[in-house]
């Protein structure tokens, strides 16, 4: 035998090792489902439990605002995620997410007859491609501690009154924020704001700042701020989710529907245009809509489901504005980190 | 090969010595290693510990600069400094110390001083950028109040320093420390206890983790999370800051131990993690708390260090490898020792093993090492003793043979043994003697068949393969075999296998028994007791006999035997049995007259005693017969009489030898006890048969029977009875008879029963019982008595058959004959018979009797609009309403149709017939539910009374009829006390009703027309008809008086038709002579109503004279609307539909519901001549008449004021608005002829109301 040819084998037999042993790890792998969603979509016992069925893992990353979604989004890849039906429309024109097949969705026929025709629900639907399944939903409004405030306020603008100064807990998000002070103004349309309109609405949103306490994420986190501080409002951007976790944690709270209105969310699954497995997200988003899973998210997290319609919802007869697409959410978001940050008003 | 003892002891010490040395090795080895790692887990410990110290001391190093800067008086000076003042010269002085302490500190990142009053805004800030410090420019600093390290900070006490959590900086600048992991470390500036600055050091994890790593080897692994677990330092940079990114990476997860200092139980811990967790497996790991900040704020981070276990035990693998030499030194030599060993021990064995090999019993053993002072010797010399020992024992078992040899000889049974190939080993004295053979032929192994025979060799043959086959019980077989006395005797011979000590079969012992004499004991008593079988199972005679006959036979196969049998007239023989006997001598004997000297049986019948005849041939009883005899081969004859149980002689019993001979005492015995047996036989047959023929009668009789005894208890009953009263035999054997008693018959009537049976032990009658399911029958019953022979009754027997249905269809027939089928009251005939009953009974008492007969109102509707199926229910309701309504006593009986009457009979107080009538008034009215529909009626009732009003059945009835149709004329739901006027009327009216039927025909009717004025114009084109009848003897008759009788008697539609067709064919004549538009109302009844055949009449009739439906108006009254059934309704409707008007009379008098005027189409109304004729200015009337004006106008109809007598009424009206008048002020009725006088002189002088009279 040649040496070369003794060197070959070698090589070959190292070769065939390196494919045997990657193989067999490849084989024995579960499969893993990439969940990008919000807090309380996903609880433990709702993954382990899908876990078990399936016999898959789920990776489950959470977001924290609109802002989060999109930059981990473009930054990371996941399979599923959760969105609500404004954001959903740059994700789609950026060729973000993928069309779900309804057929896959069986459980979709569960859902509560308001959400049955999907073409019906503006943003979800896209030549004829239906990008997103209803999830849950809220509308954001205004919490305020009835041991500090006696008299419930009427409008978010309470946010800025001087007598709240530091006392007051706002949502560190762009666009919300924006279309917040965008109403409050009285803009032809808070989503779709002009550059003059944002530039106002960035000094407003200064004012703000140096008013509150701080800006929150998490709906845990301004729970604990809640109980430290005298904490007198809060933007409620978990909606009734927040709510119950304050009640929960024996705040005395109130929470009023401004007269201004109050921005509303439909949150949806989508499924992310380079997902590794289109079937099994697709399977998550079923799995969500069953009666136990979603009807959890009510029980567990005060949100409201769309399997079973809710006692008292609030979005009934209240000025509920639903989000709509937002012009130049980039735009919005330099300014935000800019804002909070700390810039003083005159570099704006 | 076996191994010797010597090699398997040497193989067992050698492993007792390897296995030794072995667990020594490995606990010297297991004990190192457990120290090992204790130690390396205190060094583990130790250097997690200095690191948390290191890290503690450079947070404290923070701190105490950030309170050096903090109490800076250039600090103070610009914080404390108005807003917009200038301050470049000291700021730029404190911007020096900060750079110098960034320098002097590469961990740090960012050094502020931040003013807390204006929004956080900061005043001096210098950053750590890309390598340089970076002192910002006053534009670019920021505003940081919401930052928790500034407004955490505000509220601590002077000289109180604030840690902040450690996460990624994500505040924007140009600093170095964006998006790394931060530690903040600040402190108050105060101002008369008031903060109004904060400074701040931002600190960068990593650089401060570089600089207090220090020492620690690589191989050991660094670990930080905060105070919730979240990872701040860990090796996969994934993992690390986690939180931040959205994932829950958690320390607890990946090391479970940790919780403990988590939750704060523990400050520190070192412990050796378990090969299966993810992070840190099989390592050692130490982890610490360390505090950050004051301690009130509760925060802390953790910090770890973890290194894998392998590298620990480096040298303990090394003390491994030594232990396992040394253990394969010391195996190998303890093998070494045991083999030499194995030889010592194994030498004296052997040649003990030889000397035992070559011993014989009986000899002494020798050569045994029985000298040796050890285990070995002991052994031989054990061996010796033994030996001696079974020489010994072996001489006494030959002694005892020998006895037993002895025993078996003069046992007495026949003993043999014999080997498996049938050679005989032994045979005992017994069974040689008794076969005459000697022992030696036997056991010199002579053939069987020489000794036996072929054929019982055979069988012994058989007998001892079936023996080998069966190894659990003995064999046991028969054979006959000729013994030496020359007799063949019955032998039974039991075989068993003979086995030797293993249990294995070597031959068979066989024992033979002579049981001769038992079996012929035995025959005879089968033979007998076949015979009585027969005879219990009622076998024919012929059989018994025969097998009385062959039993002799079998046992004495030498004999022939016959039975013959004894007429009933006790002079002739026939044969009974004779089964061997030729048939020719049997069809000789056949028949036989007796008489003496008349062969044996004859002979021995006619005297009735014994015969023995020893020899036919010579023997003068045979005379006539031996040749007969001789040709039958008959020798002797022995003839015995059979006698029955009553002594009567029945036949004779014979025994036949082939030659002449005398019998013994037992040939003596066997013929009586033969002859007695027959005996039995034949009289148990003859009563069998007799019973038999009684038990088919019993049993086949239509006639259910019961036997019962002298005390009723039933002793037997037949199929019959079991059919008719479903019990079973079994169910009412031992009960008395009295459990069919249906209770219908009283106590009375079963004394006399009993009283007949006992004095003549006979009664017979019809009696209703009780079957089995409850059911009562009615049946025709004897019974009849049997006595015993001292006169006392022992049986009585009941003979019976069921009558129900006789008695059934007899009550059918009454019932129809007397009730009513529909409501099951009595009728008409039941009626008359109890109104004689009651009339009879008054008589007697003096009290009286109220008859009372009802017609249910408008019943007839019910049954025309709901259908006879209602109205026969609403009949079924209203006679249990009556029968309710009265005493039990009182009879309710229903004549036909809707007639009912009530018979109160023995009445002492007539007021109580008022009572009930009101009661039974009340009950009518209420509704009547049928099914889902409800009727509303009424009752007229006429009440007579006995003997007041007559005293006669037929008067009575007539007078309630008579009292009955004045309460329906006097307007219905009430009653009626007949009166004698009312008898009067009743004739009157009878007159008229009979009047009326020829009135038609004679043509006394005529129609009148009284105009219909039209108020404002005075224009007459409407006049309504009115009848006339002038009575040929009485005169003009008003129809007040006749109409009702018309309706009663059913001849209003036909009236009414005629009315209608003389009023059309006028307004025909009118129309085209005076006015196209003449219109002429006609009256219908209610009663014309519902004759549907008056509707179709009217309609057809204007069609055929080409009348428009306008040209008629039907008037009606309220009444008819008041009860509209869908009758009147419809008929109403064909009006409209055909343009017939509808005109309501008499509006105001009568109910006036304002409810039908909606309901129905009404054209007109007519204000009754009541209202009109009291009609004044300003009186309650005129109020009444323009109210209806009003209403009936906003209803869209005219109205007509009837009876206008005066002017004034007709302007009162006027000016109320009525539409028409009529009236005597206009003219009273006409005749048509008038009429068309009138209608000239109207039309030509174009009238005032005053014209028209």
């Amino acid at each position: 035998m040649s040496i070369i040819a003794k060197r070959s084998a070698t090589v070959l037999t190292y070769f065939l090792t390196i494919i045997c042993l990657a193989t067999s790890s490849w084989v024995y792998a579960r499969e893993t489902l990439r969940v990008l969603t919000w807090d309380g979509y996903a609880d433990n016992e709702v993954v382990s439990a899908f876990e078990q069925r399936f016999d898959v893992a789920i990776e489950l990353t959470l977001v924290t605002s609109d802002d989060d979604l999109w930059q981990k989004i473009n930054s990371r890849s996941y399979d599923v995620f959760a969105v609500n039906t404004a954001e959903l429309q740059r994700y789609i024109d950026q060729g973000l997410s993928r069309p779900i097949r309804m057929a896959n969705i069986p459980n979709h026929a569960q859902q509560l007859q308001r959400f049955q025709d999907l073409q019906a629900i503006p943003g979800l639907v896209r030549q004829n491609d239906i990008y997103a399944v209803p999830y849950t939903y809220s509308e954001m409004g205004l919490i305020y501690n009835r041991k500090l405030v006696k008299t419930a306020p009427q409008s978010m603008s309470a946010m800025w009154d001087a007598a709240y100064r530091g006392r007051v807990l706002a949502f560190n998000t762009s666009n919300h924020s924006f279309s917040l002070v965008g109403l409050l103004m009285g803009v032809a349309n808070p989503f779709r704001m002009t550059d003059p309109e944002l530039e106002q609405a960035t000094r407003e949103l200064v004012r703000l700042r140096r008013n509150v306490l701080t800006f929150y994420a998490t709906a845990e986190e301004a729970t604990r701020l809640f109980a430290k501080y005298d904490i007198a409002l809060i933007f409620g951007n978990y909606g009734t989710q927040q709510l119950k976790a304050l009640r929960e944690a024996g705040a005395d709270i109130g929470y009023v529907i401004p007269r201004e209105g109050a921005l509303a969310w439909l949150d949806c699954w989508a499924i992310t245009r380079n997902s590794q497995n289109p079937e099994l997200a697709e399977k998550w988003i079923n799995y969500t809509l069953e009666k136990a899973v979603s009807e959890r998210l009510t029980q567990q997290h005060g949100l409201a489901n769309t399997i079973t319609a809710s006692l008292n919802d609030s979005t009934q007869n209240k000025p509920i504005i639903w989000l709509e697409p937002i012009l130049n959410p980039l735009a919005r978001k330099t300014l935000w980190d800019r804002i909070i940050s700390g810039e003083a008003p005159e570099a704006f | 090969m076996r191994s010797s003892i010597g090699i398997k002891l040497g193989f067992w010490l050698a492993l007792l010595g390897t296995l030794s040395t072995g667990l020594t090795g490995y606990y010297v080895y297991d004990r190192s290693r457990v120290m090992l790692v204790e130690t390396a887990k205190d060094k583990l410990l130790n250097d997690t510990q200095g690191l948390g110290h290191r890290f503690a001391d450079a947070l404290a190093a923070t701190a105490s600069n950030v309170k050096l800067l903090a109490n800076l008086p250039l600090s103070t000076d610009i914080a404390s400094a108005k807003p917009n003042t200038e301050l470049p010269i000291r700021k730029n002085q404190l911007a020096e110390i900060f750079v110098s302490l960034l320098n002097a500190h590469p961990e740090y990142s960012q050094i502020r001083l931040i003013d807390t009053r204006h929004y956080g805004k900061e005043l001096v800030r210098v950053d750590r950028d890309r390598d340089t410090l970076k002192v910002i420019a006053e534009a670019q600093l920021q505003e940081k109040n919401h930052f928790p390290y500034v407004f955490e900070t505000v509220p601590l006490p002077a000289d109180q320093y604030y840690v902040s959590e450690i996460n990624l900086n994500q505040e924007l600048g140009a600093h170095q420390g964006f998006g790394k992991p931060t530690l903040r470390v600040a402190m108050p500036i105060k101002s008369t206890n008031f903060t109004i600055a904060v400074v701040v050091i931002n600190v960068d994890l990593d650089g401060l983790f570089e600089q207090v790593r220090s020492n620690i080897s690589d191989d050991i692994k660094l670990l930080l999370s905060n105070d919730r677990g979240d990872y701040l330092i860990h090796p996969d940079d994934a993992k690390t800051f986690g939180f931040e990114s959205g994932r829950s990476f958690l320390i607890q997860d990946d090391i479970p131990d940790i919780k403990a200092i988590l939750a704060g139980k523990q400050q520190h811990s070192a412990f050796a993690t378990s090969d299966t967790q993810s992070l840190a497996a099989s390592s050692l790991a130490a982890f610490v708390k360390l505090p950050l900040g004051s301690a009130s704020s509760g925060r802390f981070v953790m910090l770890g260090l973890y290194t894998p276990l392998q590298n620990v035990l480096v040298e303990s693998k090394a003390l491994g490898v030594g232990v396992i030499e040394i253990t394969l030194l010391f195996s190998l030599l303890a093998s070494a020792i045991s083999l030499l060993l194995a030889r010592v021990l194994a030498k004296p064995l052997n040649s003990m093993t030889t000397a035992i090999g070559q011993f014989k019993l009986g000899a002494p053993l020798t050569g045994l090492p029985t000298h040796r002072n050890d285990e070995i010797g002991y052994l031989a010399n054990s061996f010796m003793s033994m030996t001696e020992q079974l020489n010994s024992q072996i001489a006494e078992l030959h002694a005892s043979e020998a006895k037993l040899h002895a025993i078996l000889d003069n046992a007495p049974v026949g003993i043999w043994l014999a080997d498996l190939d049938r050679h005989f080993l032994f045979v005992n004295q017994t069974f040689c003697d008794a076969l005459g053979l000697p022992e030696a032929r036997f056991i010199a192994n002579e053939q069987l068949a020489e000794l036996f025979g072929a054929e019982i060799a055979a069988r012994f043959l058989t007998a001892d393969q079936e023996c080998l086959a069966q190894a659990d019980q003995p064999h046991q077989s028969l054979e006959q075999i000729k013994f030496a006395d020359g007799k063949r005797h019955t032998i039974q011979i039991t075989r068993t296998q003979l086995q030797d000590i293993n249990k294995e079969t070597v031959g068979i012992i066989g024992i033979a028994m002579d049981i001769s004499d038992r079996q012929q004991a035995a025959n005879r008593e089968r033979a007998h007791n076949h015979v009585l079988e027969l005879l219990s199972k009622g076998a024919a005679l012929p059989e018994i006999l025969q097998a009385v006959v062959l039993g002799v036979e079998t046992q004495n196969p030498d004999l022939l035997c016959s039975i013959l049998l004894l007429n009933s007239e006790g002079n002739r023989l026939f044969i009974g049995a004779a089964p061997r006997l030729p048939d020719f001598y049997n069809a000789a004997v056949d028949g036989l007259y007796i008489g003496p000297g008349v062969g044996s049986c004859g002979t021995a019948a006619y005297f009735g005693q014994r015969v023995i005849v020893e020899d036919i041939q010579n023997h003068t009883y045979w005379g006539p017969f031996t040749e007969l005899a001789a040709q039958a081969g008959l020798g002797a004859c022995w003839s015995e009489p059979i006698r029955g149980a009553s002594g009567r002689l029945l036949g004779t019993f014979a025994i036949y030898q082939r030659h002449p001979a005398a019998p013994g005492a037992e040939d003596i015995q066997m013929i009586e006890q033969a002859s007695h047996l027959a005996g039995i036989a034949i009289d148990r047959s003859r009563s069998n048969e007799e019973l038999q023929l009684a038990s088919l009668v019993y049993q086949n009789s239509s006639e259910a029977m019961a036997v019962t005894d002298a005390q009723g208890m039933i002793i037997n009953v037949n199929p019959a009875f079991t059919e008719l009263t479903g019990y079973a035999l079994d169910e009412v054997i031992g009960k008395n008879h009295n459990i069919l008693n249906s209770q219908r018959q009283g106590e009375q009537f079963y004394q006399a029963m009993w009283q007949a049976i006992n004095s003549s032990g006979y009664w017979k009658g019809e009696i209703w019982n009780r079957r089995k399911n409850g059911e009562i029958f009615a049946e025709q019953l004897t019974i009849n008595t049997i006595f015993s022979v001292d006169g006392l009754p022992q049986r009585r027997v009941a003979l019976f058959s069921d009558i129900t249905q006789k008695k059934q269809s007899e009550e059918l027939i009454w019932n129809q004959a007397n009730f009513d089928p529909l409501t099951g009251l009595p009728n008409r005939r039941m009626f008359h018979d109890r109104l004689d009953q009651e009339i009879k009974k008054a008589h007697r008492s003096g009290l009286q009797v109220a008859l009372i007969l009802l017609d249910l109102d408008r019943f007839k509707e019910v049954n025309d609009t709901l259908g006879h199926d209602m109205g026969d229910l609403l009949l079924k309701d209203a006679s249990q309403r009556l029968l309710r309504c009265v005493r039990d006593s009182d009879t309710v009986a229903r004549l036909g149709g809707d007639e009912f009457t009530v018979i109160l009979g023995e009445l002492e107080d007539a007021d109580n017939v008022e009572r009930v009538v009101n009661n039974i008034l009340q009950r009518l009215v209420e509704p009547f539910q049928l099914k889902t529909k409800v009727a509303y009626i009424s009752a007229s009732i006429g009440i007579t009374l006995y003997p007041k009003d007559a005293e006669r059945i037929d008067a009575l009835i007539k007078n309630a009829d008579q009292a009955m149709y004045a309460a329906k004329h006097q307007g219905r739901n009430r009653y009626c006390y007949f009166t004698p006027s009312m008898q009067e009327a009743a004739q009157a009216r009878m007159l008229i009703a009979e009047d009326l039927r020829n009135a038609l025909e004679t043509n006394q009717f005529e129609v009148y027309y009284q105009p219909v004025v039209e108020l404002g114009s005075g224009a007459i084109h409407k006049a309504e008809a009115l009848i006339r009848w002038q009575h040929p003897t009485r005169g003009t008759v008003s129809p007040a008086e006749f109409v009702h009788i018309a309706e009663d008697i059913g001849l209003i539609a036909e009236i009414g038709d005629w009315v209608f067709k003389q009023a059309a064919s006028q307004v025909k004549q009118w129309r085209k002579r005076y006015h196209p538009d003449f219109q002429i109302s006609v009256n219908k009844s209610p009663v014309q109503f519902y004759d549907g055949h008056s509707r179709d009449t009217w309609l057809e009739h204007l069609q055929t004279l080409e009348l428009p439906g306008q040209s008629i108006v039907a008037e009606i009254t309220e009444g008819l609307l008041l009860d509209a059934s869908n009758v009147v309704k419809d008929q109403l409707l064909a009006f409209r539909d055909a343009g017939i008007q509808v005109s309501l009379d008499d509006f105001g008098t009568g109910y006036s519901s304002l409810a039908y005027l909606k309901k129905f189409d009404i054209d007109y109304l007519k204000i009754d001549q009541s209202f009109v004729g009291n009609l004044s200015p300003n009186s309650s009337d005129k109020v009444l008449c323009e109210a209806i004006i009003v209403m009936a106008h906003k209803l869209g109809m005219k109205v007509i004021a009837e009876g206008i007598e005066t002017e004034q009424q007709r302007e009162l009206l006027l000016e109320s608005g009525c539409d028409y008048g009529q009236g005597y002020l206009f003219s009273k009725p006409l005749s048509a002829m008038k009429f068309e006088e009138l209608l000239i002189r109207h039309g030509t002088s174009k009238s005032t109301a005053s014209d028209l009279i």
